[in-house]
Parts: structure tokens; sequence; C-alpha cells
């Protein structure tokens, strides 16, 4: 039978689709990193270095030191920008330098250097290094002498190794209430770079070769970033990271390390005034938006060539949009087809419900509740005027704007700052549901038109969790592919011909009592 | 608390006593043996009266069609000094925009319910039909006007203002179900069941009352005249169903619901038809439909019976 055919030819598309979209489900989460989590994100951070200098005519030569590449930290890009110059990166020795070179410049010159990293984990980053040179060991006499060798005694007493004691007089330095020995030190040069200049003396008295490193915390909310510094300490062939502040040994979390000793960070030949300043951006990244990076590392980029995660992170945020539709699509469908309410208008209640998303769903039942009511009670006197149909939903459309200004005026003098958002409901669509209830009202007496302007309210509110939940929406978006399987889901429920649960309710009295 | 379960019975209850769901109504019959282009003909009531006029199905006397607002001033030459005429959009549906005027008094049209109207006031429904007030989605629409049927006054005490009519189920050009549907003052002298009328189911064997129900639950008699439902017996039954079944030659809709009304003088004739007839004509019944549907289905000839073979089939085999 032909019937039969259609139904099987349904049958093996939804099998199809689902199959698919299932496949690809499966790849996203394994290959790419995919999260079901929603919070499950991805810090990523936009290091921009900017080098300015003022060129005298001459050739210049550029050089900055840049990030080495290190296990804790993963470059998503680097790029560069500078008007006319000619760019290299130089790699020596596991140092890594940008060179910019010009003929000639003149006036203020501005060169560009960005860097986006993610995954920026604590790291221990010692580094092995052939021993440095003895430092020179401060002369020190007198009073100064002795408190020196009291604090590195203590220090050393209370320490297994040269690291341990470097991070003890740190601490000795950074502690609020300082000894008296370490306020005699330090007596006139209170200044954070003088205690590390300082705490570098002291542990140069006792041998140990010490430098500076030059970085960047990665902090969110500043435009522009200063340099930090980080103490370096030579032991056992590798040079140990120090926090200057705390005395933590290892690559601090989020902390960009440019320079570690060796070269300067800026060298710039044939210019003047030369200064590097930075800023940090910090992007906050659902765990699929580094999915790309990710999919580059596993050669499947392609993979993601043709999906809307290319896309414009505007572009984005509406898909994210559009992709949760469905879900409530089949809600509606499975209201009306299965469980057998009827609503006013078919996606009205999702029309209604995206505007509870901005309005929060108690404020948004009472606006809605209030504009329906004070929308149908001038409703029903137009309806006395006998107005032709077209001029009449114009009025109510018009009228439903008058009520709305009214609403967001009024519950902002009452200070509710909900109010102003009533305008976010569709404006048609109210119209038209104060159109078809006072018509139904009319026909089919309160009773009916109150049932189904509830119905329709109660279709809203479940649609309302569904589009409003965190979750939910992330899923929708980070496996779109799951749309395909509710496209299958509806066609199916295209075909169900079953009971609906109100017919349960709507022919009991048929199977119960057999005539009268 | 879980007493509110109690009101739902369950779906193999349903299915064994061969109630048809909505659902299905739609996917296997409506869908299957209705055609999207026949809808017009019975949707359009002008349509329906061209097509039951060749096929010489009885309707209420045609007067005239009203189609521009230029030709709503030939509405008095239309009506003539006829005292009784009907008023109707041609695309209304629920008896909505229809205006039956009982008599004329002075300058004023007289309504069923004795109130009068202006010629100004028939004039501007005239005017509010043309403009689609009435019809489905708004669509500019045509205005009918008919004589007033002269009702059988064998329903009296039955009906609330409105008149009763025979609702006949056809499937397939079989009568296979049917009902009659009497206004009370809740549904507003209206015949819609979901508007509060009372719906009678009527057995196809014999044309007698079997059940009533109103707002889907039984009765058993008319809440507004207290006249018990049980004595109901359709005359000229036989006629009711010839008309009925007739219909389906006429338009070929595979499922439909003919509404069938009484003059005392012409006999039984269509009002309209239904190509999306409701499914409470079961619980009017207390039977399901299913059934019924499937053995006109099962039935296996080349060519379709006549329609007075078809009539004796229906009352053979549908109680």
């Amino acid at each position: 039978m032909k019937k039969k055919s259609v139904q099987l030819q349904l049958f093996i598309i939804v099998g199809i689709i689902s199959l698919v979209s299932l496949w690809r489900i499966y790849e996203k989460v394994v290959t790419l990193g995919f999260s079901i989590n929603p919070r499950a994100q991805t810090t990523i951070w936009k290091v921009e270095a900017r080098v300015a200098f003022t060129g005298e005519e001459k050739p210049v030569e550029v050089y900055l030191t840049l990030p080495a590449k290190s296990p804790g930290m993963k470059i998503v890009s680097e790029e560069e920008s500078s008007a006319g110059y000619g760019f290299s990166i130089i790699e020596d020795n596991g140092v890594r330098r940008a060179r910019w070179a010009k003929r000639s410049a003149k006036g203020i010159q501005e060169l560009f250097y960005t860097i986006v990293v993610y995954d920026n984990k604590y790291i221990k980053g010692a580094l092995a290094a052939p021993p440095p040179s003895v430092p020179a060991k401060p002369v020190w006499e007198g009073a100064m002498k002795m408190v020196a060798e009291k604090i590195i005694a203590e220090a050393r007493e209370r320490s297994t190794n040269n690291i341990d004691l470097a991070a003890r007089i740190i601490k000795q330095f950074n502690a609020p209430t300082k000894s008296s020995e370490v306020k005699y030190v330090m007596s006139g040069r209170n200044f954070s770079n003088r205690r590390l200049s300082i705490i570098r003396e002291l542990l140069a008295y006792d041998n140990i070769s010490t430098r500076l490193s030059y970085g960047l915390e990665l902090k969110s909310g500043r435009k522009l970033s200063n340099i930090s510094t980080l103490l370096e300490v030579y032991s056992n062939g590798k040079w140990h990271v120090l926090d200057p502040q705390t005395g933590e040994s290892g690559i601090p979390a989020n902390f960009l390390l440019f320079k570690r000793g060796g070269e300067s960070l800026l060298d710039v030949v044939g210019g003047k005034n030369s200064e590097v300043s930075f800023s940090v951006i910090e992007y906050m990244r659902g765990a699929h938006s580094m999915a790309s990076a990710r999919a580059e590392a596993e050669n499947r980029q392609s993979f993601f060539d043709f999906s809307v995660y290319n896309l414009p992170i505007k572009e984005q945020n509406v898909f994210k949009w559009l992709n949760i539709l469905p879900l409530a699509i089949l809600v509606i469908v499975l209201l009306r087809n299965v469980v057998g309410m009827t609503t006013m208008g078919t996606f009205t209640p999702i029309l209604i419900s995206m505007a509870f998303l901005e309005t929060t769903l108690i404020p948004g039942l009472i606006y809605f509740v209030v504009l329906i009511s004070l929308g149908l009670a001038v409703r029903f006197y137009l309806s006395r005027l006998n107005l032709l149909l077209v001029p009449r939903i114009s009025a109510v459309v018009i009228l439903v704007i008058i009520l709305m200004e009214l609403v967001s005026v009024i519950s902002c003098k009452l200070g509710l700052t909900y109010g102003m958002r009533v305008t976010s409901f569709p404006l048609i669509i109210i119209a038209w549901v104060i159109e078809r209830a006072s018509i139904q009202w009319e026909e089919d007496g309160a009773r009916n038109a109150l049932k189904q302007i509830g119905a329709s309210l109660f279709a809203a509110v479940i649609a309302y969790f569904i589009i409003g939940n965190e979750y939910v929406k992330h899923i929708m978006f980070s496996f779109s592919e799951i749309n395909l399987i509710i496209l299958g889901v509806v066609m199916l429920l295209g075909t169900y011909s079953g009971y609906r649960l109100s017919e349960l309710y709507r022919f009991k009295p048929l199977v119960d009592n057999k005539k009268c | 608390m879980l007493k509110w379960l109690f009101e739902f019975t369950s779906p193999a209850k349903l299915k064994k006593a061969g109630v048809l769901g909505m659902n299905k109504r739609n996917f296997s019959y409506i869908m299957p043996s209705n055609p999207r282009r026949l809808y017009p003909l019975v949707d359009d009531k002008l349509a329906t009266k061209l097509l039951a006029a060749k096929a010489g199905i009885p309707t209420p006397e045609m007067l005239g069609v009203i189609s521009c607002q230029h030709d709503v001033n030939d509405f008095l030459n239309i009506i003539g000094d006829r005292q009784e005429f009907v008023i109707k959009p041609t695309h209304g549906s629920g008896g909505r925009g229809i205006l039956v005027i009982k008599a004329r008094r002075d300058e004023e049209f007289i309504k069923t319910d004795g109130s009068g109207v202006s010629f100004d006031f028939v004039y501007q429904h005239l005017s509010n039909i043309l403009s689609g007030l009435y019809s489905l989605g708004g669509q500019p629409d045509k205005i009918l006007i008919e004589s007033c049927i002269s009702f059988t006054d064998i329903f009296d005490g039955y009906s609330y203002q409105g008149v009763p009519d025979v609702r006949i189920i056809v499937y397939k050009g079989y009568p296979v179900m049917s009902m009659m549907r009497l206004s009370t003052a809740v549904s507003g002298g209206r015949a819609n069941l979901h508007q509060g009328a009372v719906g009678v189911g009527i057995g196809i064997s014999n044309g007698k009352a079997v059940n009533a129900i109103q707002n889907g639950r039984i009765v058993y008699e008319h809440p507004d005249t207290g006249k018990c439902f049980e004595h109901i017996v359709i005359p000229d039954w036989e006629t009711h169903l010839d008309i009925a079944a007739r219909c389906y030659e006429m338009t070929r809709l595979g499922y439909f619901g003919a509404d069938i009304v009484i003059d005392h003088k012409l006999g039984p004739m269509v009002l309209e038809l239904n190509a999306r007839p409701g499914l409470g004509i079961q619980t009017a019944n207390g039977a399901g439909i299913t059934r019924r549907l499937e053995l006109v289905d099962s039935l296996d000839h080349e060519e379709l019976p006549p329609p007075r073979e078809r009539i004796a089939f229906s009352r053979a085999h549908f109680a």
C-alpha cells in the first residue's frame, strides 16, 4: 500500500538523520572536548604588547623578547602589526625574540604584537642551564654585615636547600610584622624593587646566583598591565622561579612569562624614548569555542570549517537562540498533539516565553495578565462600535502600545525596574491574543476563552523553563545536531494517531456508562 | 489527592470501545479521503448551494448574492416584500454572522428573539460581512440571502431559541453516525456542542434517540425546557440518510458531516456540509465510530453502489 511505503520512507529518513547526529555528537565530545556543562569554560587571554619609540631617520631594528612556549600554556595565535616593518621571529637557545626592521623611521613609531593564550596552568617551570658565574659578593661591614649574616643563618637553619632558603628570606621581607634585622637592612629603601634588590644581595652574599624574569600577570579588568618581576634562583643545575611577594616557587597560573634572564625585554636600535606597554583582555569562552584550536591540534580542522562556531560571535549568539527553539517547538507539538491542549495561536506561547526571559517569570506573568485584561476590557468596548476587522485589530495594536507605555511608566514610578521590559512582549502577538480571546469570549463564553489563555500561559511557562535553562541552551548550541533528532521526532509525531491525553478525559463517559 | 486521575480512562478502554481520537481522525480519515482541493466546495456556502442545486439536493431557497459593496444597494430589491429571510456570510463558520429576520414592521426588521433592528443596522451588517468580519482569516467575503426555513414544530420544546438540526457523518458515501443538535440557553441559541448545545445520538437504523450529552457529559432532559430526549424520533429518516449519502456524489469528500434541517412544507434540506466534523458525536451516541469506519473500509466493490443500497447497508449494520 502507498501509505505504508510513505511511512517506511519517513522512518528511514528519521533513522538516518538520528544516526548522523548521534555520530556528530560523539565526535564532538570525544575529539573536540565539548562539554555538557555550560560552565566548563576555558579562559582565554589576549595580550597585546605595544612598542613605542621615536625614530631618528636612521635604520631601525627592534627586538622584543617573546613568551616562551611552555607546557603549561597553549598559544592560540600570534600576530604582529606594524606599518612598513619587516618582521621575523628569531629562536635561539629556547628564547624567542621578535625582530622588526625598517630602513628609516621618523617620528613616533608604534609596533604591536598580540598573543592569544589559554590553559595557563601553574607549572614548576624549572629551566635547566649551565651554572652561571659566581655572583659578586656585596661588601658589607660592621652592623650591616652582622645583621645580614644573622638573617641568612636564621633562614638557612630552617631550610633544606637554596630555593627554600630564598623563599624563607622573601617571606621574612614580606611579613606584616618584620623582625628588627629586616627593618634594619630595609631602612631607607622600603620600595618593592629595593626590597627585591636587597634580597638578591643577601642571596649573593651566600653565593647563590639569582636573576630576574619578567612577565605579565593575566588579570581581568585591567586595560594596561604593568610588567611583573619574578625572582629566579639557581640550584642544582636549574633556574627555579620564585614569586618575590610570597616566596612560592614555580610559575604562577595565569602568568605569561616574557623573558627569563638573558637578553633584555626590549632592544631598540636607531630610536629613542623606547618603551613597551602591555594590555591584557580576558575572554571567558565555553569549552566548545576552544574546539577549533583543539581540532587543529587533532588535524580535524575541516570538521570545523563548516560549522556555526566559525561565524562571528554576534551571529553565533543569534544561533544560540535559534538552536534552542526546536526544543520549545517540540514541546508545543507534544502539548497540542499528544496532550491535546488548545493554545491561542500555534507558536504564540513560544513568543510569550521569550518575552518572559527578558522580564523574568513572575513579573512577566503579571505584566501579561495586566496587558491582556486591560486590552480585553477596551476591546469589549471596541466590539460594541462594530469596527471592521483591519481597523479594529489596528486599534488593538495601538492600544497595546499605549498600555505598554502606561505599565512601564507606572511601574517605573513604583520603583519596579522590571516594568520597563514590558516592551519585550511581542506587540502584534499580544494584540492578536486579545483579539482572538475577545472573539472567543463572545462566541464560546468566558470559560472557554479563559481556558485557552490559561493553556497558552501554561505552555509559555513550560517553554520558558526550557529555553531559559542555561544547561539546555548550552547543550543545544554545542550539540546543534540534536535539532536533527528533534526534527525526526516532530516528523514522527506527525504520524502519531493515538489518543490525546485530553481524550482520555473527554471520552470517559462514553466508556463508562453506555446508553441511557 | 490523586482523585483527579480517576477522571481519566485508559487508552486501552477507548480502543476497545472503538473511539476515534482527533489525531487518528485527521491522519487516517480526513487527510487521506478529503483532498485539499475539495475544501472550497464545503467552506463556501454559495458553492455548496450551487452544487446541491445541480445534484438535485434540496437546500433553502436562495434569494440573492451580494458580492461587492456597490451591490449592497440591491439588498431591498433582493428581499422584495418578503417578511422572513436569512443573511449569511458565505465563508462564515460556527454560525457567525448569520442574521435571521422573522418579520418586518414599519421600517424595522424583527429578529428571532423579537427585537427590532433598523435598516442602517442591517446595512452595516452587510458591509461587515463583505469586509470579512465573520470569515476565517478575515478575507473578504460574499453575502448569501436565503429564504427562511419554516421549521417543523415537531421538535418544539427540545430546543432553546435555535433550530435543531441533524448531523450525519458520511464516510465514503455511507452514513455512519448521526446526532441531533439542540441549542440551549448556555449555547446562546447556537447548535455547536463545544458552546454548550445538547447532542442527541440518533440511531442510523431507525432515526431514534439513543443517548444525549451536554458539555461532554450525559444528560437526560433539556436543561432549559426539561423535556426528555428519550422519545425523539426523526421523521423522514430515510430522506435524511438519502440526502446525506447523495452529498458524497456531489462533493466526493470521503469524510464529512451533513447538517440537515426539516422544513415543514419542503421536508429535509441541507444547511451546510462540514469537512472536519467534530468527534463529540461519539459521546452523543455512546459509541465509538472507528468500527463503523473500518467496516466501510473493508467493503470491496468495484463500483460504488447507488445511495439507496448504501443506506440499506448502513441501516442494517449501524445501530
